[in-house]
């Protein structure tokens, strides 16, 4: 299962596995909006995350700028390398991660 | 138009190894080529001569675009041709990679021969032609003699028209 | 392979073969400081795209061949034979390293080193030692196609690059991994991301929020950039600005179609917008910038597109000549005028796209030089080469398939025609022979001339051979031209080798089947001890030509228009016949021979009187006695040999309007059974 959520009384942790290809775009989808229904701060794991097509970028993007707009905010675990190398050169990382 | 036959042997065809095979008159005879050389049967329309080519090659014709030579079976075999009617067919080959017709007073059908069970050529016809013949095969009640198409077409012997 | 490793081995061979040009030039002259530049942009260029792929010996060869360069360049050496030889040996050496990388990927070779230090040797004064040829192939390595990691491109162009993908993602299309298969092929100096993504309710999932704009360094053409970027998807906007002031590289075009375009300034700025191309899953454009010498530009298409577009024009003058000649009286002056005007259309965009495919001969003659210095060196002639004409063009095809006869006549006009120093001395000839080849353009076609200026052509001997063979006897004399076209039978060459005459094993007889299976005719011409010279004779256009449509009985026959003097009624004509036989027709004062184009049919005769039809090729003429004249079109040449075979007599044939085939006389053929009348004449006149 690529993309899980556990979610507590204080806040949700979504745990982001092996790659998310353009088709686990629509899973990831799915779960930001329950997150975001359900506005809490917010923890992203992504340290097993080897890839992610762009359009799951955007996901995470869309995800943070809502939470951000109620005042929540989102924390991104340490990448994986291999993924840090790819969105980092390419600056979606430092977009990503500022606010 | 061609209609294809089922063999009149009862035998499974599983079991039998066959390939299809167009099927005609020529003369008395019933001759047949592999289906999977033929490219296609048009209705004969008349062929520019080509001077100096040998009696057999009534001419060229134009084959979507590609000029094509067209050989006279029947002249071919040493008969006299027969003036062309309605059924009058050519037979469009490839052989190596060459493309050509073959001239046919009609198309019987498509068989499906049992080449197991094609024997050599018994010399029935004379020298010159015996090497248009691959074998023999009896199916049902029919005697259908197999031919070769590469040594009808024989580029080689005609290699160049000299003028 | 894919594609860009197929657009990396185009490139690598232009930039040989441009080395290697580049070099004869230089021996045979000056020290130019521009052509040594040039040297060292190839030797540069290739060294950064070759480790780019990944082939890192053939990328360390080249830039030791590349600092040896610099230090020519620097120490301002004269190119000496004995330099230039190396330097072609070390071009050798790419080639065979190249050819490695093909099938045993990256691998090296034990000369490399030692060639290296020669050339360095020489330039800085040494004298050399011998160094042996590049070693057989080394045990197969694993092939690599696979590029490696990021190349060090020092020095390589920079570029300013804003890529905003097409609005649509997919699986196919995923922005950020075409970005990083951009580092594949150099380096991503600095990046920037701009996005306007919208908060998550309004996000759709397949649309693209986000833009990239990069700082890019790469040995790699622009294009291929492009390409990498246009990929996956329609719609990408890609802008691709140089940086520095640092020249993007030209490669000269090979045998690849270079079309140019309108001709833009130099250098260094491009224009700024280029216009996206259409993404093609194999993209082949590419495009060369304008070089410092301000060259046009030029695009390369696949030759699959261009053959395409070549059938297509074909097809389309055909069904253009059958419109035509549906005319009726009965048509009306619309119909009349707008066929009228598509004939026009028809013609223009025929003679466009015919363009296209025409190339300068300079693309086969360039391979010329190197060979004729090797082959005289290994025979201890000394041949000078000339070449003239270099810019006449010639359809593409007919360029590929004439390298070979070419081929053949000129290393035949080294090792026969042209004597050992000492000979010629003896002879007071200077003891550098010449070969000079030529191409020049004349009514339609395409003339290729090898001449060279040795022994001739010993006809005596020739007859002697030709009794020999039994095809004369001791007492038959025939006539020059009778005698060198014995020289192009099959068999003649094969027998006992005759060391004045050209021909040894491939045979002239070979030479001649492959002219004249291209529409073509080869013709010699000889003088003992003065010299030998072969004309070819190619049709200018293979396809399409205009032709005049002749009768005889219901025959119809086309004969081409640029071969037609005039015509007259035959009655109005006087004539006369040399022993019954070879007749002769009075044409304004001249006598010329009469063909029966029924005879040469195998039509009967007619007692009708007919038609002469005044045709010339080359300065000789023949009356040919037709029944009728059809009328004139253009007509699509089509080859008879494609599924029958070569019909002597016959150009080929073509489909007229109505959709019958018509055979296409070939007046070489004509001309020399009449030529036979001429010759019997001459002897009594």
């Amino acid at each position: 299962m690529q993309v899980s959520l556990k979610t507590t009384a204080k806040k949700h942790k979504a745990t982001l596995n092996g790659e998310i290809g353009f088709a686990e775009t629509a899973t990831l989808y799915e779960t930001a909006q329950q997150i975001a229904r359900n506005p809490k701060e917010t923890q992203i794991d992504w340290s097993n995350l080897t890839a992610i097509h762009y359009a799951g970028v955007q996901v995470l993007f869309a995800l943070r700028k809502s939470l951000e707009e109620q005042g929540y905010k989102v924390q991104f675990t340490e990448p994986n390398p291999q993924l840090y190398q790819h969105l980092h050169t390419f600056g979606v990382w430092d977009a990503l991660i500022q606010s | 138009m061609t209609t294809i036959t089922q063999p009149t042997e009862t035998t499974t065809a599983t079991e039998m190894n066959t390939d299809k095979y167009l099927v005609f008159q020529i003369g008395n005879e019933t001759y047949g080529v592999p289906l999977l050389q033929v490219q296609e049967i048009r209705t004969y329309t008349p062929a520019t001569r080509v001077p100096n080519a040998p009696d057999y090659v009534l001419g060229v014709i134009n084959l979507r675009g590609n000029i094509i030579a067209v050989i006279d079976a029947r002249t071919r075999f040493g008969l006299p041709p027969l003036p062309e009617d309605e059924s009058t067919v050519v037979v469009v080959a490839q052989v190596s990679d060459k493309i050509f017709g073959l001239r046919l007073d009609s198309v019987s059908d498509v068989m499906d021969i049992p080449i197991d069970q094609v024997q050599p050529t018994p010399p029935i016809a004379s020298e010159a032609t015996q090497r248009f013949l691959s074998g023999v095969v009896q199916v049902g009640e029919r005697v259908v003699i197999l031919l070769n198409l590469r040594e009808i077409f024989d580029i080689d012997a005609l290699s160049s028209i000299a003028a | 392979m894919d594609s860009l490793m197929q657009l990396f081995y185009d490139e690598a061979n232009e930039m040989v073969e441009g080395m290697e040009q580049v070099l004869l030039a230089l021996e045979s002259g000056e020290p130019d400081p521009e052509t040594v530049n040039a040297l060292f942009r190839y030797a540069h260029s290739f060294k950064g795209n070759s480790a780019a792929m990944g082939f890192t010996h053939l990328s360390k060869f080249t830039h030791g061949l590349e600092s040896a360069m610099e230090a020519l360049r620097k120490e301002q050496r004269t190119l000496t034979p004995e330099l230039a030889t190396l330097l072609l040996q070390a071009v050798d050496m790419i080639r065979t390293l190249l050819e490695r990388t093909r099938t045993e990927g990256d691998v090296g070779d034990p000369t490399c080193e030692p060639l290296l230090q020669q050339i360095n040797a020489v330039i800085n004064g040494e004298t050399p030692q011998p160094v042996p040829a590049p070693s057989a192939p080394m045990p197969s390595a694993p092939v690599q196609t696979a590029p490696a990691e990021p190349p060090t491109t020092q020095g390589a162009p920079q570029y300013r690059i804003t890529y905003q993908p097409a609005p649509t993602l997919s699986a196919e299309h995923d922005p950020l991994q075409l970005l990083t298969e951009l580092q594949e092929y150099g380096q991503v100096i600095e990046c920037r991301f701009r996005e306007q993504i919208p908060p998550l309710e309004q996000l759709k999932t397949d649309a693209c929020y986000g833009s990239w704009e990069l700082l890019y360094e790469t040995a790699f053409e622009p294009a291929i950039v492009r390409a990498l970027l246009e990929l996956a998807a329609e719609g990408a906007e890609v802008r691709i600005e140089p940086v520095n002031a640092a020249p993007t590289e030209t490669a000269q075009p090979t045998a690849a179609e270079t079309v140019a375009a309108a001709s833009q300034p130099s250098v260094a700025t491009p224009p700024p917008t280029e216009t996206p191309a259409a993404a093609a899953a194999a993209a082949t454009a590419a495009v060369n910038a304008a070089a410092s010498k301000g060259e046009a530009q030029s695009i390369r298409v696949s030759t699959e597109k261009i053959d395409a577009l070549m059938n297509l024009v074909s097809e389309i003058v055909i069904a253009q000549s059958m419109l035509s000649s549906a005319q009726t009286a009965d048509t009306d002056e619309r119909t009349r005028a707008a066929i009228t005007q598509m004939e026009r259309h028809v013609r223009d965009l025929h003679e466009r796209v015919m363009a296209i495919r025409l190339l300068p001969v300079s693309y086969l003659f360039n391979r010329f030089p190197r060979m004729v210095r090797d082959t005289a060196a290994k025979l201890g002639k000394k041949v000078n080469f000339e070449v003239e004409g270099e810019e006449t063009e010639l359809d593409r095809t007919l360029l590929e398939a004439l390298s070979d006869p070419l081929t053949h006549l000129i290393r035949n006009a080294i090792d026969h025609g042209i004597e050992p120093p000492d000979e010629r001395r003896q002879n007071g000839k200077p003891e550098t022979g010449t070969i000079k080849l030529s191409a020049y353009q004349s009514e339609g076609r395409i003339y290729i001339e090898v001449r060279d200026d040795g022994r001739g052509i010993n006809t005596e001997r020739v007859r002697q051979k030709a009794i020999q063979l039994g095809w004369i006897t001791e007492n038959d004399h025939p006539a020059e031209e009778t005698l060198y076209d014995f020289l192009f039978q099959p068999g003649f060459s094969t027998a006992q080798q005759v060391s004045d005459l050209s021909g040894r094993g491939v045979g002239m007889d070979v030479v001649k089947r492959n002219v004249e299976s291209l529409g073509g005719s080869i013709s010699v011409q000889s003088k003992r001890g003065e010299g030998t010279r072969f004309l070819l004779r190619v049709p200018l256009t293979l396809a399409i030509m205009d032709g005049l449509g002749l009768t005889v009985a219901d025959e119809h026959y086309i004969v081409p228009l640029t071969a037609v003097v005039e015509a007259f009624q035959y009655e109005s004509l006087q004539h006369t016949a040399l022993f019954d036989q070879y007749e002769m027709v009075n044409v304004r004062g001249e006598f010329i021979p009469l063909v029966r184009l029924r005879q040469f049919v195998g039509l009967p005769e007619t007692d009708h009187d007919g038609l002469i039809v005044v045709l010339e090729q080359e300065g000789e003429q023949i009356a040919l006695l037709i029944d009728g004249i059809a009328g004139q079109q253009q007509v699509v040449l089509k080859s008879l040999e494609e599924n029958f075979v070569r019909v002597h007599g016959f150009a080929g044939a073509t489909i007229l309007g109505d959709g019958r085939v018509a055979l296409i006389l070939d007046v070489s053929d004509l001309i020399r059974r009449g030529r036979q009348s001429a010759e019997r004449y001459a002897a009594v006149a």
